[in-house]
């Protein structure tokens, strides 16, 4: 077990580094220079060549690079050229906002995603699955930011009950349960269409993956000896499909927090979608750089997680065997 | 444990209470009576759709947002109308001396720091000695290069700048060593920093004082209370404000999206913000049905079509013409712009006092025949059939059209031009790019036929950057202004001549024919100035925007309690 651990963080830490590259690479090759937008007409050009050459940026690329590694390793990396704050502290900043917006839809897809995946896959073919798998199969098709719009419309425009942006009222000063009645009020619009959205992609994989195991023989056998349905879905169905949940859901989840990066900005919630878009517009090149590599180690460390929670799920997965074999 | 349970419990409680609730977020405390006898708000929101870095700092501050923001805090010694003519600020007064080389300005002896602190002289002198310092990160050194020992300073010879005096504690003169009148804007419109708090600190390290920049301490209308990045900036009244307490109690910049203004104001979370990009339906709709009032006001910035004049082709005067008339421009603001905006025939804004006088200009109305024509004389014509033009030589007008992807109007806009070309025969390929990148193209690379970008100006109509021949670079990766490269003998001396005055008719005058010989010589395709406006609730008072300064008398506005 140990062993499988180690080659796979091994592995985990090759993939960053490549990851690192190409994206250094991508981003630096981009035409463009992040001063340009900084000065005005009467402004000495020489100005611009001195930051450039005071920051670095016209040495070779792999020195470049290297420096850069090299400070990411020691966590820090660098300070944003528009904020003129460490980027560390930015994206920290920011990634509270995100995980509550994201985390919140994560928690609420999961489960809405598990109830609706299970109860289609064991009434299949019924109305109620037609009707699920059909909306499900709409709200994939359709872009974030035109049901985001569309919300926004009906909720707050026409209907006028929920604020279209922002996480507190802005020139406020709520302190205590106010502030967190109005944050939750905010919550409402990008955290629901998080959650409609995610839950609609994650339930068509749930779904899939019980619709196998309920054709099975062994669950045949157990509905045949009479089982009750709710521990026949539950304990003998649904375990067995932990594995696939697992590996879903933890890769689901980077896929959430990219996905906030249009609901985010539709919404204008401060999260770190916002900055990395903001960043993107204003070629704030070390907070690019910071987000992107920061969402690279998450991603690859859920899949980390998911393998890792696979073989403490399911015993049959090599690793236990053979450690079974050598006690 | 239990501490999160409650706190889950407490959660679930709250989302059951919400339904009632969507309205929480309005300002219902504070009613006060405005002048005319109505309620008045005693918070104004005004909305910004774009991110705001928060460097609050007048000198080191590069974005817009946050230069607005910065003026709102850091009053400047003279502050500019919404008729564009400068009026006493934080000086009281001011004396330009006969031979225009010594400017006295007299502050306002009240004036306090938001920490108590009164405003001196020194912090004046302050603010300008910061600009001199050689290891300063800003922008500005250039425009104030003018000043008595500015660069003696720069280069690290000099303490201090000789041309920089302090008379009194509220007085303060500035000497120059030539007459450059782009420098007076500038140094009037300058935010005044305190010495109190910023001398302490190295000028090269002035760009990263992020805590400071969070609790900046000016002497404007308004003190900032909270900053928070991505979301919004509060702000209180400066009850010490030199002009007298400002109207309203408080005032809010809150972050938004362009696409929810509308849902916005349905909900009351937002009081005035620019709607230059709205559609003329959501427009209507705000009128009509929300109680909201739109101002329209030219923007400061034209658009146009850069002619590359260092390629061969582009030297035949018959050819630049032409492709002005292909164009027919009043169509484009008509239909795409919905009528906001004006064209322009020269490089200057029809809304700064050096507008250029249409009796001299040379004004190119749409006439594809005589585009045509024109083509003829200069020996191109469709000699092959394919549609498109070329010359005895086999010279083909085949041409690469650089846009920028900023908005859905420049890709209309292209698609037009693109299609009048080919009615004259000239054959254009489009091609996109992100603004900064394209920018960077124009002014490092110089590689492109045609290109569209914006020109922004400041307060001052100086053209000198843009269309002197001694701005002008042809070498790759050398960068330059003057990105098309015109050079015009007669152009420069004009430029000179109204930079070497501070007298505004003179000025003016040699703009006036700078901008004649140019609109004559056809260098580049000018296009149109959109207009910028602004939505505010009726029954607003003193809000009156102008092209160069939005938020100029802030501390005048009120909006109504609905």
């Amino acid at each position: 077990m140990w062993k499988y651990l180690l080659k796979r963080i091994g592995i985990s830490v090759v993939i960053l580094v490549i990851v690192s590259i190409v994206i250094f690479v991508l981003i630096r090759m981009q035409p463009g220079n992040p001063f340009v937008g900084m000065v005005s007409a009467d402004t000495d050009p020489d100005y611009i060549e001195k930051r450039m050459e005071e920051l670095g940026y016209n040495a070779p690329l792999p020195e470049q690079y290297v420096k850069w590694l090299g400070r990411t390793l020691k966590l820090d990396l660098g300070y944003s050229l528009q904020y003129k704050l460490p980027v560390a502290e930015l994206i920290l900043g920011r990634m509270k906002n995100t995980l509550l917006l994201s985390g919140t839809a994560f928690v609420l897809s999961s489960f809405i995603a598990a109830a609706a995946g299970v109860y289609t896959a064991y009434k299949r073919k019924s109305i109620f699955d037609h009707v699920i798998t059909l909306i499900s199969f709409v709200m994939v098709s359709v872009p974030t930011f035109f049901s985001a719009l569309l919300l926004i419309k009906i909720l707050s425009f026409d209907l006028g009950l929920l604020p279209p942006s922002g996480i507190v009222t802005s020139g406020s000063s709520y302190v205590g349960l106010e502030r967190i009645k109005d944050t939750l009020v905010h919550m409402v619009l990008p955290v629901g269409i998080l959650t409609i959205v995610q839950s609609a992609s994650m339930m068509r994989y749930i779904r899939a993956s019980m619709s196998d195991i309920f054709t099975q023989d062994y669950m045949r056998m157990a509905k045949a000896k009479g089982m009750k349905a709710g521990r026949l879905i539950w304990v003998h169905g649904f375990r067995n499909a932990w594995t696939a949940v697992i590996t879903l859901f933890a890769m689901q989840f980077p896929s959430l927090l990219s996905g906030a990066v249009l609901t985010e900005t539709v919404f204008v919630w401060p999260g770190i979608g916002r900055l990395n878009y903001d960043a993107i517009l204003s070629q704030d090149y070390p907070v690019i750089m910071g987000v992107t590599i920061f969402m690279a180690v998450i991603i690859v460390g859920m899949n980390l997680l998911a393998d890792v929670l696979c073989a403490v799920a399911n015993p049959r997965i090599s690793v236990f065997r053979k450690e079974a074999g050598t006690v | 444990m239990k501490r999160k349970l409650i706190g889950i419990l407490l959660c679930a409680a709250m989302v059951c209470g919400l339904a009632g609730c969507g309205k929480s977020g309005e300002t219902k405390e504070g009613e006060t009576a405005g002048e005319s006898g109505a309620a008045k708000k005693d918070t104004i929101v005004c909305g910004i759709a774009d991110n705001v870095p928060g460097i609050f700092n007048p000198l080191v501050a590069t974005k817009t947002t946050d230069q607005d923001i910065n003026k709102i805090i850091y009053p400047s010694l003279l502050e500019i109308t919404d008729t564009g003519d400068f009026q006493p600020y934080l000086a009281e007064s001011y004396e330009v001396s006969e031979d225009n080389l010594k400017m006295t300005f007299h502050l306002q002896k009240e004036a306090k720091w938001h920490d108590g602190e009164p405003v001196t002289a020194e912090d004046v002198a302050f603010t300008f000695e910061s600009i001199f310092d050689g290891s300063f990160t800003g922008t500005s050194y250039e425009k104030v290069s003018s000043i008595t020992g500015a660069k003696d300073k720069h280069e690290g010879n000099a303490e201090k700048a000789e041309g920089i005096k302090i008379i009194d504690e509220h007085t303060i003169e500035f000497t120059f060593d030539q007459v450059y009148a782009p420098a007076f804007a500038d140094i009037v419109t300058r935010g005044i920093i305190p010495e109190h708090i910023w001398g302490s600190i190295p000028v090269a390290e002035f760009e990263n004082q992020a805590e400071l920049f969070k609790k900046p301490v000016g002497c404007g209308p308004y003190k900032v209370d909270e900053y928070v990045e991505g979301q919004h900036i509060n702000m209180t009244a400066n009850e010490d404000f030199f002009l007298g307490r400002p109207k309203t109690e408080k005032f809010v910049i809150k972050i938004v999206s362009p696409d929810s203004i509308l849902a916005e104001y349905q909900n009351g979370t937002i009081d005035i913000v620019s709607v230059r990009d709205l559609t003329s339906d959501d427009l209507t709709t705000l009128t009509d049905t929300l109680g909201v009032e739109v101002v329209n006001f030219p923007n400061n910035v034209y658009r146009y079509i850069g002619i590359n004049m260092r390629k061969e082709v582009f030297q035949d005067k018959n050819l630049r013409e032409a492709l002005i008339y292909a164009i027919n421009r009043e169509q484009i603001v008509e239909s795409i712009l919905e009528g906001k905006g004006v064209t322009v025939e020269a490089p200057f804004l029809p809304a700064g006092w050096a507008k250029a006088d249409e009796s001299k200009l040379t004004v190119r109305s749409y006439d594809p025949e005589k585009a045509k024509a024109l083509l003829k004389e200069s020996g191109y014509e469709d000699r092959d059939g394919d549609g498109i033009a070329e010359n005895a030589d086999g010279v083909k007008l085949s041409f690469t059209y650089k846009i920028p992807s900023d908005s859905q109007i420049t890709e209309q806009v292209a698609l037009v031009v693109q299609q009048s070309f080919k009615e004259i025969g000239v054959n254009v390929e489009l091609k996109t790019f992100e603004y900064q990148a394209l920018a960077t193209e124009a002014i490092f690379n110089h590689d492109f036929d045609f290109y569209t970008l914006n020109c922004q100006f400041g307060l001052d109509p100086d053209i000198k950057s843009w269309w002197h021949s001694s701005s002008a670079q042809d070498e790759p990766g050398v960068p330059s202004w003057n990105f098309d490269s015109f050079k015009n003998e007669e152009v420069d001396k004009l430029i000179d001549q109204a930079n070497a005055t501070l007298d505004q008719d003179e000025r003016k005058t040699a703009y006036n024919d700078a901008a004649a010989v140019i609109s004559e010589e056809a260098p580049m395709i000018f296009l149109y100035v959109q207009d910028n406006a602004y939505a505010y609730p009726e029954g607003t008072e003193g809000f009156s925007p102008y092209t160069f300064n939005v938020f100029y008398n802030v501390y005048n506005w009120t909006v109504p309690q609905k």
